[in-house]
């Protein structure tokens, strides 16, 4: 069973289904009057996050609030790193206060798993750079199933930026788990063509034709802070070609769409499609505290390993 | 390794008949009372008690099922346990019926009634046993008790039903 | 040091040659080969089938971060290290701080290394000021105080300052090293660009990054005339413009890291800091066709590019750590581990490509086993195993990729002038350690 959640590659699927059907049992506390289990009492949860985020570190906050732990924010702001202090030091400072968990967030990708060498803590990837961003995944492939009931043969389409995309990335690497049919569809900057034979997915340039071929449409944010804007002239371009809205789902309009947020409404999805009947996007986002519940549970819940061998071997 | 066979389908059936008039002696007002079945076989228990009450005096009672491993005391000494589902809404008022299969230290107990406050405060909280064992570690005792049966501790009882164990008896193990 | 005896050893040459030769050490350091010898006349005898002598090494390529990144590497340790690697001739890049742009600093530099070096030190200038690209550093007055190139090493050489210095080495007969890497290209990135790169979505280089400045280089080196030397290949793309300028004739030479021989994107662990150099290592196809150019001498020289690092530097996550791994003392073990004993190459190859062509194309002499002279050598054993770990080292940068390795070929004793340089504890046991 894994120690840590850093990617979904390495996920083993009878896990992911035991997290699953635990899920289940948190969605149920979400319903009660009293939304508090202390299946969790006593344990320190840390959020490190390097990168800015409100609506995935609230949603670690609520979880593991919900589960009875104390939850301490951190925001660390890259330019205090560049001034000296390494993230090896942050880390192992950190560890001093001894926390059960730490959920950490960075720009670059791999960093959760360079952190693993500085503490004994269970460390939660909420997202790494354009590498992964597991719990997202997960909660994506748990609103799925709650549709499909089973993913095996189901036609998801990724749209957007793939290339700088961590969401993209996990989700991928989850769904063919399931044994679902992935396609991404993008400008080809964005959806490069190697990814056809490296990823085992289908490639898309015409939003059209990849859309016919969808059950479900994940929708990316174009993310206008970081790399995309130099891959493509302007986002009114992307808008006209990518962009998602009724007029393109008019041939088929039983697909399911979701989208990980924020939205840029008009941009990458419009109103009407982000509000309509098949959006999943609210469920995504309760989903997502019931995942994160479970995801704590799954790494703190039960008799601690002995990690404490390992910290000893780096520190002289 | 089978050490003996305490009851079997009739007897198990006799007890709980008995238990559902105990009940009905005890309580008036059959709308505030709510049976929380402990899973697995509290369950399957508080469902047959309700069923005899509605079969014999036409009163439908109400039961739900709750987990109380969010509440164990010991979940850190052991491997990763699967949650099961709790579909309890709201104990505010109510009187409330703890229904569990077998009754050792009494710290599964313990942790039902703590997940019993955090749905509202309950009016009263009694407590429903098939099968109490004895080695009590709390100060907790059956207000509705099938059978007393001394064990050792190197002894466990079983309790198995028909819903979940194709067959109704209760053994001791060694 | 009383006369050692070097019985019936086989010993290879500079001009290829490889025979069986007894020869004497003598307290001065000189070296006589003898026809017939009185084994009571000497102190220790070395003797045996698996000894091999060898021509000192020469490593064009080379950071030993003087002036001004002694905690990186300084003459002393760097010297001590290139002996270990039986390296007789090292040149030493000008990327430091202050660069070494100027005639007083490569005058420093000869001196300091005159004075605490146990080999021969050449220092490269920086083409231009800074080595920022703008102006051209004082050429002519840093090669009369003893530069032996130019380069911007670290960093391309502009565009602009390229063809400005091809022209103007012609007034001496210069060479420009051009460390080729198109910078817009390359920004910012950390590892090849290819399936791994998009696979865990991090910043990378493409292969044309170097592609590109190569075809710009040629190009310049053809309408100059002058001479150009490449540095550190790492594609297989960049050849067919260096083919093509040999055929027609051009005075355009270029290097491999032994690193890039042996190592690729897929054999390694690309978040290992011991592994982060610049250019990265690419696909293992790259590998295969760098060395047969090699062997094809469309590739002329095996160097290291030994750039070392401070253990803090090193052990960032790889995002920060900068580029660059140590290489001098395991240069020649790894040739021989990986290339020798498994018949890809000969010994021959690996003198032409560490000691003939470096001292053809750069002008500078050949230091072996010579009759009635000073002892110029290195010594190894074939089959004696070392394990790499990081009390093997004199470098001050331990972290080699090679750690934890078993490598063989690791020279027992280097020669430089007469003066024994380096010596295992464990050869030549009469004979105390320096």
């Amino acid at each position: 069973m894994i120690s840590h959640l850093l990617s979904t590659k390495n996920l083993d699927l009878n896990e992911v289904l035991e997290i699953f059907d635990n899920a289940r049992r948190f969605l149920e506390v979400l319903d009660r009057p009293t939304k508090k289990i202390p299946i969790l009492k006593g344990k320190l949860i840390l959020t490190v996050f390097f990168e800015p985020s409100t609506r995935t570190r609230t949603s670690f906050e609520i979880a593991g609030k919900t589960l009875g732990a104390d939850v301490v924010n951190l925001s660390i702001s890259q330019s205090s790193t560049k001034k000296g202090e390494t993230i090896k030091d942050t880390c192992l400072t950190l560890n001093a206060m001894k926390p059960d968990c730490i959920v950490i967030r960075h720009s670059v990708s791999k960093i959760p798993d360079y952190i693993t060498n500085f503490t004994s803590a269970k460390i939660i990837n909420a997202g790494d750079g354009s590498n992964e961003h597991p719990s997202q995944a997960l909660l994506d492939a748990f609103t799925l199933i709650q549709h499909f009931g089973d993913l095996s043969g189901k036609k998801i389409l990724i749209l957007g930026d793939v290339l700088n995309s961590r969401v993209a990335r996990s989700n991928i690497w989850l769904l063919k788990k399931f044994g679902a049919k992935v396609s991404l569809c993008g400008p080809s900057t964005l959806v490069r063509e190697e990814f056809e034979n490296e990823w085992d997915v289908n490639v898309y340039w015409d939003l059209d034709k990849a859309i016919s071929d969808a059950n479900a449409i994940i929708v990316l944010r174009i993310q206008l802070e970081r790399a995309a804007s130099a891959w493509i002239p302007n986002t009114r371009e992307y808008s006209i070609f990518y962009g998602l809205n009724s007029k393109r789902l008019v041939n088929n309009s039983s697909v399911l769409i979701m989208h990980p947020g924020p939205m840029n409404r008009g941009l990458e999805i419009s109103s009407e499609v982000a509000d309509g009947d098949n959006a999943l996007i609210r469920k995504q986002v309760t989903n997502g505290l019931a995942i994160r519940m479970s995801i704590f549970y799954h790494l703190l819940g039960h008799k601690a390993d002995n990690i404490v061998e390992h910290l000893d071997k780096n520190n002289e | 390794m089978l050490k003996a066979k305490i009851l079997n389908e009739q007897e198990i059936n006799k007890i709980l008949h008995r238990l559902m008039y105990e009940i009905y002696e005890n309580h008036k007002d059959f709308d505030e009372l709510l049976l929380v079945g402990l899973w697995t076989r509290g369950v399957f228990l508080s469902r047959r008690i309700a069923e005899i009450f509605l079969n014999e005096k036409g009163i439908r009672l109400e039961t739900s099922e709750l987990d109380i491993t969010p509440y164990r005391d010991d979940l850190y000494t052991k491997e990763k346990i699967a949650l099961k589902t709790t579909n309890l809404i709201s104990t505010q008022d109510r009187s409330i019926i703890i229904v569990d299969d077998v009754l050792f230290t009494g710290r599964t107990i313990r942790g039902a009634i703590e997940a019993i406050f955090d749905f509202g405060r309950p009016k009263k909280i009694e407590l429903l046993i098939l099968i109490d064992r004895g080695h009590r570690e709390l100060p907790i005792n059956a207000n509705y008790l099938g059978r007393y049966v001394p064990t050792s501790s190197k002894e466990d009882v079983n309790v198995r039903l028909k819903e979940i164990d194709n067959v109704d008896e209760v053994i001791i193990l060694e | 040091m009383d006369k050692i005896l070097y019985k019936n050893i086989l010993a290879y040459f500079s001009d290829l040659s490889s025979k069986r030769i007894s020869f004497c050490l003598d307290s001065l350091g000189n070296v006589n080969f003898l026809d017939s010898f009185d084994i009571s006349d000497y102190k220790e005898v070395i003797e045996g089938e698996d000894f091999v002598v060898m021509p000192l090494l020469t490593d064009v390529h080379t950071h030993m971060r003087v002036p001004g990144q002694e905690e990186k590497e300084d003459i002393v340790s760097g010297s001590r290290a290139a002996a270990r690697g039986g390296i007789g001739q090292a040149f030493t890049m000008p990327n430091t701080k202050p660069v070494v742009d100027n005639a007083y600093l490569v005058d420093y530099l000869v001196n300091s290394v005159n004075k605490n070096s146990s080999m021969k030190i050449y220092p490269v200038g920086a083409v231009s000021r800074n080595q920022l690209g703008e102006e051209l550093s004082p050429l002519l007055e840093m090669k009369q105080s003893g530069a032996i190139a130019f380069s911007d090493d670290g960093r391309p050489i502009t565009t602009n300052i390229l063809r400005k210095a091809l022209i103007y080495t012609k007034t001496f007969d210069g060479i420009i090293i051009d460390h080729p890497e198109d910078a817009v290209l390359s920004d910012g990135g950390l590892i090849h660009e290819g399936r791994l790169s998009r696979t865990y979505g991090i910043k990378s280089i493409p292969y044309t990054s170097e592609e590109v400045c190569v075809a710009r280089d040629v190009a310049l080196a053809r309408e100059t005339k002058s001479k150009l030397h490449l540095a550190h290949l790492s594609t297989r793309h960049s050849l067919k413009y260096i083919e093509i300028a040999k055929e027609d004739g051009l005075n355009v030479t270029s290097e491999v890291t032994v690193n890039h021989l042996i190592f690729n994107c897929e054999n390694i662990s690309i978040f290992d800091t011991k592994f982060k150099v610049n250019p990265p290592f690419r696909e293992e196809e790259d590998m295969y066709e760098l060395f047969n150019a090699l062997k094809n001498g469309i590739v002329d020289i095996i160097c290291t590019d030994h750039a070392p690092h401070t253990l803090e530097e090193k052990e960032l996550d790889y995002s920060q750590s900068p580029f660059g791994t140590p290489g001098l003392e395991t240069v020649f073990a790894a040739l021989y581990t990986y290339f020798v004993m498994n018949n890809k190459c000969c010994l021959e190859d690996i003198i032409k490509w560490m000691v003939v062509n470096p001292s053809k194309i750069f002008s500078i002499p050949i230091l072996e086993l010579q009759n009635n002279s000073k002892a110029n050598f290195f010594i190894f054993k074939k089959n004696e195993e070392f394990l790499v770990e990081p009390g093997m080292f004199f470098s001050k940068c331990k972290l080699s990729p090679f750690l934890d390795k078993k490598l063989f070929g690791f020279p027992l004793a280097t020669f430089y002038n007469g003066k024994m340089i380096y010596k295992d504890e464990n050869f030549m046991k009469t004979v105390k350690e320096m």
